[in-house]
C-alpha cells in the first residue's frame, strides 16, 4: 500500500472515527484517502478552510470522545500550534501527523527531518509537551497507530507522530491491524455529551484547579512517559565500539549501513528511538565509555537537532558526531555510508 | 401563607453573580440562551462553546455540558461536536474582536457550510476584555484605544457588518439582528434565539443570531447612556430584523 | 545479501505504475523485502512517470538510489535522463520502437525489446507492458517468473478476465526474450 493510505487505513482500524485536514505536500493522500474511508465506516470527514480550522476540528470531535486525527507538513503544523496547546490545556486527546518538510519557510517537499524541535520541545505555547512518536518503516507506523491513540487518550494529551514525504509515498508490504470497534462515546466519563443525569462537565484550556496543580499534574505525566513509555530499537549494544543513532527514513538508512559497516569488521550498534518524546536516554546513559568510542549522530536536517538531546543522555561520557543531511535531497545509502566513513576516519577509528 | 415564583434563575445557569461590568448586557443575553435552553428542555441536552474576550465569563455562569475554544475558532470547534454529536444541541457564543476579526475565516466557512448549529453574536463594537481597541465592527467617528478618538474609514476602511455579509451565502437558514438597548429588543431578540435552537434540533442548519449590545466601561458612557447609543448610533449603521428565515417558521 | 535495485520509466500511460507493482507484487508473494516509490514533487513533469523499485533479502534502506541495478526505458526521454545512472555492469532494457539507443558509448549494456512488435504478434499492442515486465523478471533475476504470474492474474484476472491469456503469454514472450537476448551496444 501507499504510505500515507496505509497510515491513514490503519488510523481508522484502531478505531479513528474524525478526520479534518488541509491540501498540503507531501500529505495530501491522507485527507484524500479519509474522505472515502469516513463515510464507510460512520465516521467524519471534513475538509477544514484552513490548517487552523482542521485542528479546530478535531479539537471539537476530540472533546465529544470520538478518536479524531489530523495531518500536516510542517509550516501547517506550525499554524497549528496554538490549538496543540489549547488541546493539552483542556486535556482532550488528539493525533497528529507530521509529514516533515526541509527548512524554514515554505521549504521543499523532500523527505527532511527538520521539526524535531518544532514537535519535541516546543509544539505549542505555554511550555506543555506531547508525546512525539518516530517510525522508519511503513510497518511501524501502521503498528504504532494503535499505541498512539490509546496513549493520547490515557492521558488526555496531544499526541505527534513525525513522519516524512518518504515514508508517505512509499509502497511497501504492510500487515495492518485488526478492525477494532469504534469507541462506545457514552460510555467515556470525560468527553462533552449534555449533562442530563449527571453534573456539567467543562473542558476548559486553562489552569483548572490552580496553575500549581496543574504544572505538578503535567510533570508527573512527563515524568511516568519517561519511566514506562520509552520505545527504541536497540541492535548490537553488548559489544559495540560506535553506536549509530537516527530516527525515521534515516534510520532505516543507518540499519542497512550498520550492515555493511559490520562487514567491514567494525563493531557497529544501533539506537533507534520510536519514541523522540520521551527520549530514550537510558539507552544512551547505559553506553559503556571505556567500549564505545563515539556516538555518531545522523539526520535528515542541518544542523543536528536531536544530537542536542544525544548528548545530554551522555553528558559528555562519550563524543558525539553529527552526520547532516541538509534538507532537500532525500539521502542513499551510499551519501550515509561514505558520511559515515568519513566522521570515523577523522576520528581516527578503523580504517574503512 | 404560600407562595407563588413569579420569576426566578434559569435552571441552566449557576448561582454565582456575575462578574460583567456592571450594566454590560452579556449577561442578559447568557440569561435569554439559558431561559431558552430551560423552555426547550435542553439544559442536559447542550454542549457550548464559549470564545476568547469577555464572552468567555459565560463560561462560569452555565450549567451545561461545554468547552472553550482559541480565539476565533469556535465555530470549527462547535460545528464538528455537532458532527459527532448529532442528537446535541450546540451554541456557539462569540463577541465581535472574537468572531468578526481573528475569527472571520472560521466564521465564513462555517456559515458557508451550513453547520447545524447556532452562532450567537455579541457586538459591542469595541475588544472589551483587552480594554477598547478598535475592532472590526467599531463605528465610524467611534473612539478606540488604538484607532484615536475616531475610526477613520480612509484608514482602517468601514465597520463590518456580519448579518449583510453571511446573507451572501446560499446555506444559512436563519439570520437575524437583535438589540440589547430596550424591553421589547430584548423580547425580540428571546424569540431569535429560541427560532435558531429549534431550527437546529429540527435539522434545519446553521443559524446566526447577532445581538448588538453595549461596553459603556470602554466606551465611557455610564450604562444608561450605553443603551442611548446603542439607539442613536449602533442601530442606525446596523439595522434590526430578520435577513433570512426559513419558510416554515 | 542479494539486492536489487530497478528503475521503471516511461511517459503516463505505457503502464510503468502497474509494472511496478505487479513486480513488487511478485516479489512480495516470493517472501522478498520489496519496496516501491513512485516519482512526485516537482521532478518530473510534462507526462513522464517513473517508479524507483528495490527488492531484497533483507530489510531495505533508503529509496533513494544512486546507481540502478536495472533500468527500463519505455521511450526517448526517460533513456536520455535516467542511462547514466545505471551502475557499471547494470542493464538498461528499451522499448525497441520508440527508443534510438545512441552510438557505442562502451558502458551502457542495452538490451532493445521489440515489445510493440511482440504483443502485436500476440493478439494487442495493449499487452506490450506485459512483455516488458517478463522481460524485466528475467534481467532482475529476483523473483520468480511463476510469482509475476500470479500477480499478473490476481491483479488483472478480475479487471479484464478477457485479457488474462493474452497478458500471460506476453510475459512469457517478454521472458524468453531475455532467455535468449541478443544485446546490441
Amino acid at each position: 500500500m501507499e504510505g500515507c493510505e496505509a497510515i491513514a487505513e490503519a488510523a481508522v482500524r484502531v478505531g479513528c472515527r474524525f478526520f479534518a485536514g488541509y491540501p498540503i505536500t507531501p500529505q495530501t493522500e491522507v485527507p484524500e484517502y479519509m474522505s472515502r474511508r469516513m463515510p464507510e465506516v460512520g465516521g467524519v470527514f471534513l475538509q477544514g478552510e484552513s490548517e487552523i480550522a482542521a485542528i479546530n476540528m478535531v479539537y471539537g470531535a476530540a472533546a465529544t470522545g470520538t478518536y479524531a486525527m489530523t495531518s500536516s507538513s510542517s509550516i501547517g503544523i506550525a499554524l497549528k500550534t496554538e490549538c496543540i496547546s489549547y488541546l493539552a490545556a483542556a486535556h482532550i486527546p488528539a493525533v497528529i501527523l507530521n509529514f516533515q518538510r526541509g527548512g524554514p519557510g515554505i521549504g521543499n517537499i523532500t523527505a527532511s527531518q527538520s521539526d524535531y524541535w518544532q514537535c519535541v520541545k516546543g509544539p505549542g505555547s505555554g511550555g506543555h509537551r506531547c508525546m512525539v512518536f518516530s517510525p522508519s518503516t511503513l510497518q511501524e507506523c501502521v503498528d504504532i497507530m494503535g499505541t498512539a491513540f490509546e496513549r493520547s487518550q490515557r492521558d488526555r494529551n496531544p499526541v505527534i507522530i513525525l513522519l516524512d514525504g518518504c515514508i508517505g509515498n512509499i509502497r511497501e508490504a504492510v500487515e495492518l491491524p485488526d478492525m477494532r470497534p469504534a469507541p462506545d462515546i457514552d460510555a467515556s466519563d470525560w468527553c462533552l455529551s449534555g449533562c442530563e443525569g449527571r453534573s456539567p462537565r467543562q473542558l476548559l484550556p486553562y489552569f483548572r484547579p490552580d496553575p500549581k496543580t496543574c504544572a505538578e499534574q503535567a510533570c508527573a505525566m512527563y515524568e511516568r512517559w519517561q519511566k514506562e513509555d520509552v520505545l527504541v530499537f536497540e541492535e548490537a549494544l553488548a559489544d559495540a565500539e560506535v553506536v549509530l543513532t537516527s530516527y525515521g527514513t534515516a534510520g532505516r538508512i543507518v540499519n542497512s549501513c550498520a550492515r555493511r559497516l559490520r562487514d567491514t569488521g567494525l563493531r557497529v550498534g544501533i539506537i533507534r528511538p520510536l519514541t523522540l518524546n520521551p527520549f530514550p536516554a537510558a539507552s544512551f546513559s547505559g553506553l559503556d565509555p571505556a567500549a564505545v568510542k563515539l556516538v555518531i549522530d545522523v539526520e535528515m536536517t542541518k544542523p543536528a537537532q536531536m544530537a542536542e538531546d544525544v548528548r545530554l543522555a551522555l553528558n559528555g561520557r562519550i563524543p558525539v558526531k553529527s552526520l547532516e543531511i541538509p534538507s532537500g535531497v532525500l539521502p542513499t545509502d551510499e551519501d550515509i555510508y561514505e558520511g559515515i566513513s568519513a566522521i570515523l576516519q577523522g576520528e581516527g577509528i578503523h580504517g574503512i | 401563607m404560600e407562595f407563588e415564583y413569579i420569576y426566578k434563575k434559569p435552571s441552566a445557569l449557576t448561582s454565582k453573580a456575575n462578574s460583567y461590568c456592571p450594566g454590560c448586557m452579556h449577561s442578559t443575553a447568557n440569561k435569554l440562551i439559558a431561559e431558552v435552553l430551560e423552555e426547550l428542555d435542553m439544559v442536559g441536552k447542550t454542549i457550548a462553546v464559549f470564545p476568547v474576550g469577555c464572552a468567555v465569563l459565560s463560561a462560569d455562569y452555565f450549567l451545561t455540558d461545554m468547552t472553550i475554544a482559541a480565539h476565533g475558532r469556535a465555530p470549527s470547534v462547535a460545528c464538528d461536536i455537532k458532527r459527532c454529536r448529532p442528537d446535541k444541541l450546540v451554541f456557539a457564543y462569540q463577541g465581535d474582536g472574537d468572531l468578526s476579526s481573528i475569527g472571520m475565516c472560521e466564521t465564513i466557512h462555517t456559515a458557508n457550510r451550513g453547520e447545524n448549529i447556532a452562532v450567537i453574536f455579541i457586538n459591542n463594537a469595541i475588544f472589551g476584555m483587552t480594554g477598547g481597541q478598535m475592532a472590526p465592527t467599531t463605528l465610524v467617528g467611534q473612539a478606540s484605544t488604538t484607532g484615536g478618538k475616531s475610526r477613520n474609514p480612509d484608514d482602517v476602511g468601514y465597520p463590518v457588518k456580519m448579518c449583510e455579509l453571511i446573507n451572501q451565502f446560499k446555506a444559512p437558514k436563519y439570520i437575524a439582528r437583535f438589540a440589547m438597548d430596550s424591553v421589547p429588543h430584548i423580547r425580540d431578540a428571546k424569540k431569535g434565539i429560541r427560532k435558531a435552537f429549534e431550527l437546529q434540533l429540527n435539522g434545519g442548519g446553521y443559524s446566526f443570531v447577532e445581538l448588538i449590545s453595549n461596553c459603556s466601561t470602554n466606551w465611557k458612557t455610564t450604562p444608561l447612556q450605553s443603551l442611548e447609543f446603542i439607539r442613536e448610533k449602533m442601530i442606525p449603521y446596523y439595522p434590526l430584523g430578520e435577513f433570512r428565515v426559513p419558510e416554515e417558521m | 545479501m542479494m539486492e536489487h535495485k530497478i528503475l521503471i520509466a516511461g511517459f503516463g500511460g505505457q503502464g510503468v505504475m502497474l509494472m511496478g507493482q505487479l513486480l513488487c507484487l511478485g516479489a512480495f508473494l516470493e517472501r522478498k523485502k520489496v519496496l516501491m516509490l513512485p516519482a512526485y514533487g516537482g521532478e518530473q513533469r510534462g507526462g513522464t512517470s517513473n517508479c524507483t523499485i528495490i527488492i531484497s533479502d533483507e530489510d531495505i534502506g533508503s529509496p533513494s538510489v544512486r546507481r540502478y541495478d536495472t533500468i527500463v526505458a519505455m521511450n526517448q526521454p526517460s533513456f536520455n535522463t535516467f542511462h547514466g545512472f545505471l551502475r557499471e555492469g547494470g542493464q538498461i532494457l528499451t522499448n525497441k520502437s520508440m527508443v534510438e539507443l545512441p552510438e557505442e558509448d562502451g558502458r551502457t549494456t542495452a538490451v532493445e525489446i521489440p515489445i510493440l512488435e511482440t504483443a502485436a504478434r500476440l493478439g494487442s499492442e495493449r499487452a506490450a507492458n506485459m512483455v516488458m515486465l517478463g522481460a524485466l523478471t528475467a534481467a532482475c533475476g529476483m523473483v520468480g517468473k511463476a510469482f509475476v504470474q500470479q500477480a499478473v492474474v490476481s491483479e488483472l484476472g478480475k479487471k479484464r478476465p478477457d485479457m488474462i491469456e493474452l497478458n500471460l503469454a506476453a510475459l512469457d514472450a517478454g521472458y524468453s526474450i531475455m532467455s535468449d537476448p541478443c544485446p546490441v551496444k
